[in-house]
């Protein structure tokens, strides 16, 4: 022991060697689609806005939109809204006291994901 | 000649090592239903004398072999070792400062447990017979006091390996709610009040790792709801 | 990794905060997820054509447009900012640097919310703010 004291002892590892667990993903992509959905919205607003005031606007926003780079933003932030809509949802009936046994928690992680991901598919085969 | 079981533990000696590594090692499955806790045994008593570990009791009841298995929390003497993927993976209880290979220290995991009071607290005059409790006044503490304090749900929260210093982590805050639950309880109130912070009780955002990794297959992460939900009921 | 190490009992208290946090996100949830939801459906009818320019134009310019769409860009911005400071709270452990950057955040949140507030009741101000002079927008 003498000596060795001043020695920092190591902190052992955690997010780089746990395993990812349905309802981690699941919280972690909350957090994700919110800080994407922060850019995403009121993009979004501004060009409706933007539409609805004028013929300039409206046929310069349809343009936009139908690019494949406006294709591609409205799909990624409508499948990002359609997620954290529903994983809304689903904390929200957490928070009033529904849906909270360990058996739902789990289950409604795959719920939410499964719609999302149908949602995704739907969308870009639409779009 | 039974089959051979490989396992890859985390070894750190603090007089000797540098640094953390991880060390491989084959145990014979002896017999059926062998644990992960039998395989370490085995390795302390047959391989090598060296390899550090806490166990007491053997079956699930103490709390002191608390590990990351596989990368997920458990206690490695519930874990059957059939069904693991190999190599088995061991290593100590995440984000904790490492003693010695698998053994952590638990100094603020039990500061943490000891500030939210973990005892009954009364003001009205102390009763001739026991404090009495309806049956269903009881049931609520149901899915609270099963808890061992291993420190797994803890450990396994990334909220409290960002801010761990702060956060009271899944174990307290269990054990908050099951005081505040509590019919024979007198300090709520206080409770609610040395809760109702940022950072102690609201830095849970349900990621729910607690409750997946629970060996005793409780629900921290409803715990920590119903107490938002007391601090709630009381403000609107 | 070191501060972990002294591991003594520093309980600060509570600080009496986090429950407006927490209430205001779940309040302001409810509203944008009805009111965004919508604002979505009709942008994607609009790419589809579904919806013309004078409907979207009749949609928007309408009183009740105009009101639903400031309840939304305000229950937005609260919903951001709130969102963000516990993002921030989470993974800056520096105070002084959190306090900066929420506090830009704060105001650039304020200023875009302004902005679009500006977007939305420009033209009624315009309009009343000529009436008297008898040279009003229409």
């Amino acid at each position: 022991m003498a000596g060795q004291t001043s020695k920092p002892l190591p902190l052992s590892p955690h997010i780089s060697i746990y395993r990812w667990r349905l309802t981690m993903l699941a919280s972690i992509m909350h957090r994700a689609s919110g800080v994407l959905l922060i850019l995403g919205v009121p993009l979004a607003l501004w060009l409706l806005l933007t539409m609805a005031h004028g013929h300039i606007g409206y046929f310069y926003g349809l343009t936009w939109m139908r690019s494949t780079y406006g294709m591609m933003i409205l799909w990624l932030v409508s499948t990002a809204l359609c997620y954290h809509t529903c994983n809304g949802i689903r904390f929200l009936l957490l928070d009033i006291g529904y849906t909270d046994s360990r058996e739902m928690m789990k289950l409604s992680a795959k719920i939410v994901l499964a719609i999302t991901v149908v949602f995704a598919v739907l969308l870009a085969v639409w779009l | 000649m039974s089959e051979l079981i490989k396992l890859e533990i985390y070894r750190f000696n603090p007089e000797t090592d540098e640094k953390p590594y991880m060390q491989s090692f084959e145990v014979p499955l002896e017999k059926p239903g062998m644990k992960l806790l039998d395989a370490l045994n085995y390795i302390k008593w047959n391989i090598d004398g060296t390899l550090s570990y806490r166990r007491s009791c053997g079956e699930g009841v103490c709390g002191s072999d608390g590990f990351n298995i596989n990368g997920v929390n458990g206690l490695g003497c519930i874990t059957p070792l059939e069904g693991l993927k190999q190599p088995i993976q061991i290593r100590p209880l995440p984000s904790m400062v490492v003693t010695r290979d698998l053994i952590v220290d638990m100094t603020h995991f039990f500061d943490q447990y000891r500030q939210i009071k973990p005892w009954l607290q009364s003001k009205s005059p102390e009763p001739e017979n026991e404090r009495l409790q309806s049956p269903e006044d009881r049931a609520k503490l149901d899915g609270s006091y099963e808890c061992i304090l291993c420190g797994c749900c803890t450990t396994s929260c990334p909220s409290w390996w960002w801010n761990g210093d702060r956060f009271l982590g899944p174990a307290a805050l269990l054990q908050a709610n099951r005081w505040i639950q509590d019919s024979r309880d007198e300090a709520t109130g206080e409770r609610l009040d040395e809760l109702e912070d940022a950072f102690k009780l609201y830095r849970c955002h349900q990621i729910m790792n607690c409750m997946e990794t629970c060996p005793k297959e409780l629900n921290p992460t409803k715990a920590i709801s119903d107490i938002k939900r007391a601090l709630t009921k009381r403000k609107v | 990794m070191s501060e972990k190490q002294i591991s003594k009992p520093k309980d600060l208290g509570a600080a009496s905060t986090g429950f407006d946090d927490w209430y205001w996100q779940r309040i302001s949830a409810v509203v944008v997820l009805v009111l965004l939801t919508s604002l979505f459906a009709i942008l994607l009818l609009t790419y589809a054509g579904r919806i013309h320019i004078h409907t979207l134009n009749l949609l928007f310019t309408h009183p009740i447009g105009k009101i639903l769409t400031t309840i939304l860009v305000l229950s937005l911005g609260l919903h951001i900012w709130v969102g963000l400071k516990v993002i921030f709270e989470d993974y800056i452990h520096f105070s002084a640097g959190r306090l900066v950057i929420l506090n830009i955040i704060l105001i650039g949140l304020i200023a875009v919310g302004l902005y679009f507030m500006y977007n939305i009741w420009a033209e009624v101000a315009y309009h009343f703010s000529c009436i008297p002079c008898g040279t009003g927008a229409k």
